[in-house]
């Protein structure tokens, strides 16, 4: 039951990311929509566990084998940093819209790392900051959905 | 006080280990010159796998209900017949939409020694690099020239696993491309993500830059144009040429990509 539990979380995650990327790919503005990230925040804001540690990891190392140009394990840790790092702000601090916000765009810089570190700051910039006005939107709006419905 | 600290930081410890195995991963995989990220894409198929089943496109589920009546049999035939034209019509327009990306590619390049394979984006990934089909399954490799259907370059594959490939396109984070004048002048061409950079190697350049183009001597397997200079403001500086271009041109789902291969 755990196992088949690990692994349907595992798939979900991963339908996810392949829907995030996809979603981007049809996107041509300057910002990206990052479901992902924003899953990646809920779980570390809202349902941390020591469960989600073994699906988050899988996940990432079918993404950096499939779908990555990076060394194995790059992105496995970045996903698992977001979380962390979410999780440790969000119970460090008092939970806020602003505390929210800021986590997002801490955690956005530290996903979007490897195009940071390669580009110039007026590459990432402007899509950077629109992105967090756009996925703290839609992530603060998930919350009080689910907060609503629960 | 002192215990709630120790369980704030207790519930963290598996993460911790998960990342120290990641980054030992990824030094496994850095010294091991990415054999290990290699693996997974080398066993599996993921494009392919990933086809919708022609059963679930023709509605098959529709016929369980035709057993009585010939009015609701012959309905039912007619849903099928109606959903088997509506694929042959999606089929019949990608042979179009092919066609005339071949036409337009036939008018613009010269050598027709070369097999060019027709590929199509499937994503972009999280550091804007495309995702295209076709892998080693067309015998495709690293380094190969990917054009459009004008028979410019686009960039070239960076990666390529069994049935898809990863494009270097003039927006990647790691495009590094070497090309040349009509005069044989070499230039690097670097990106930003925003503009193309293209410096000129030498310094005998004395007339403004037009038309570059790939060459066989950087290991490309033609002649294919890739950007024309001319338009664009030229600084010289120690008789070195230095032209920044605005990236305009994104790529689509709709953009026409073309691998030329020898036969």
């Amino acid at each position: 039951m755990k196992v088949i539990r690990l692994i349907s979380l595992s798939t979900f995650l991963f339908i996810i990311c392949l829907f995030e990327n996809y979603l981007n790919t049809f996107i041509s503005l300057d910002f990206g929509v990052y479901l992902f990230l924003i899953s990646l925040l809920y779980i570390g804001t809202e349902l941390f566990n020591q469960n989600f540690v073994i699906p988050i990891f899988l996940t990432g190392i079918l993404y950096d084998s499939f779908f990555s140009t990076y060394y194995l394990g790059l992105y496995t840790s970045i996903f698992l940093v977001v979380v962390v790092l979410s999780n440790f702000l969000v119970t460090r601090y008092r939970r806020s819209n602003v505390i929210y916000i800021t986590t997002f765009s801490i955690c956005l810089l530290i996903y979007k790392i490897p195009i940071i570190l390669e580009f110039d700051l007026d590459y990432w910039l402007t899509g950077y900051i629109t992105s967090i006005i756009v996925n703290s939107l839609i992530f603060i709006s998930l919350k009080r959905a689910l907060r609503n419905n629960v | 006080m002192q215990n709630t600290q120790i369980v704030g930081i207790r519930k963290y410890v598996v993460y911790f280990l998960f990342i120290f195995l990641s980054g030992l991963l990824s030094a496994v995989d850095y010294f091991s010159n990415k054999t290990l990220s290699n693996f997974i894409p080398k066993q599996v198929n993921l494009i392919s796998n990933f086809q919708i089943p022609d059963r679930l496109l023709q509605n098959e589920f529709s016929s369980l209900s035709s057993s009585r009546a010939d009015l609701v049999a012959e309905n039912i035939r007619l849903k099928e017949e109606l959903s088997n034209l509506r694929v042959l019509y999606v089929e019949n327009q990608e042979l179009q939409d092919n066609i005339e990306s071949y036409d337009l590619l036939i008018k613009n390049i010269s050598d027709f020694e070369l097999t060019y394979y027709a590929t199509s984006l499937i994503l972009k990934n999280s550091t804007d690099e495309y995702l295209i089909s076709g892998g080693r399954d067309y015998n495709f490799e690293p380094g190969d020239l990917v054009i459009n259907e004008k028979g410019y370059v686009v960039g070239y594959l960076g990666e390529v696993f069994n049935d898809y490939s990863i494009l270097e396109s003039f927006n990647s984070t790691t495009f590094n491309f070497r090309a040349l004048d009509k005069d044989n002048n070499i230039f690097e061409v670097n990106s930003n993500g925003k503009e193309l950079i293209f410096s000129s190697l030498e310094s005998t350049l004395n007339s403004k830059v037009g038309m570059l183009y790939s060459d066989i001597t950087f290991g490309h397997l033609n002649k294919f144009p890739l950007f024309d200079l001319e338009p664009y403001e030229q600084t010289e500086l120690n008789n070195k040429i230095t032209v920044i271009v605005p990236i305009e041109e994104m790529l689509t789902f709709q953009s026409k990509l073309f691998i030329p291969k020898s036969k």
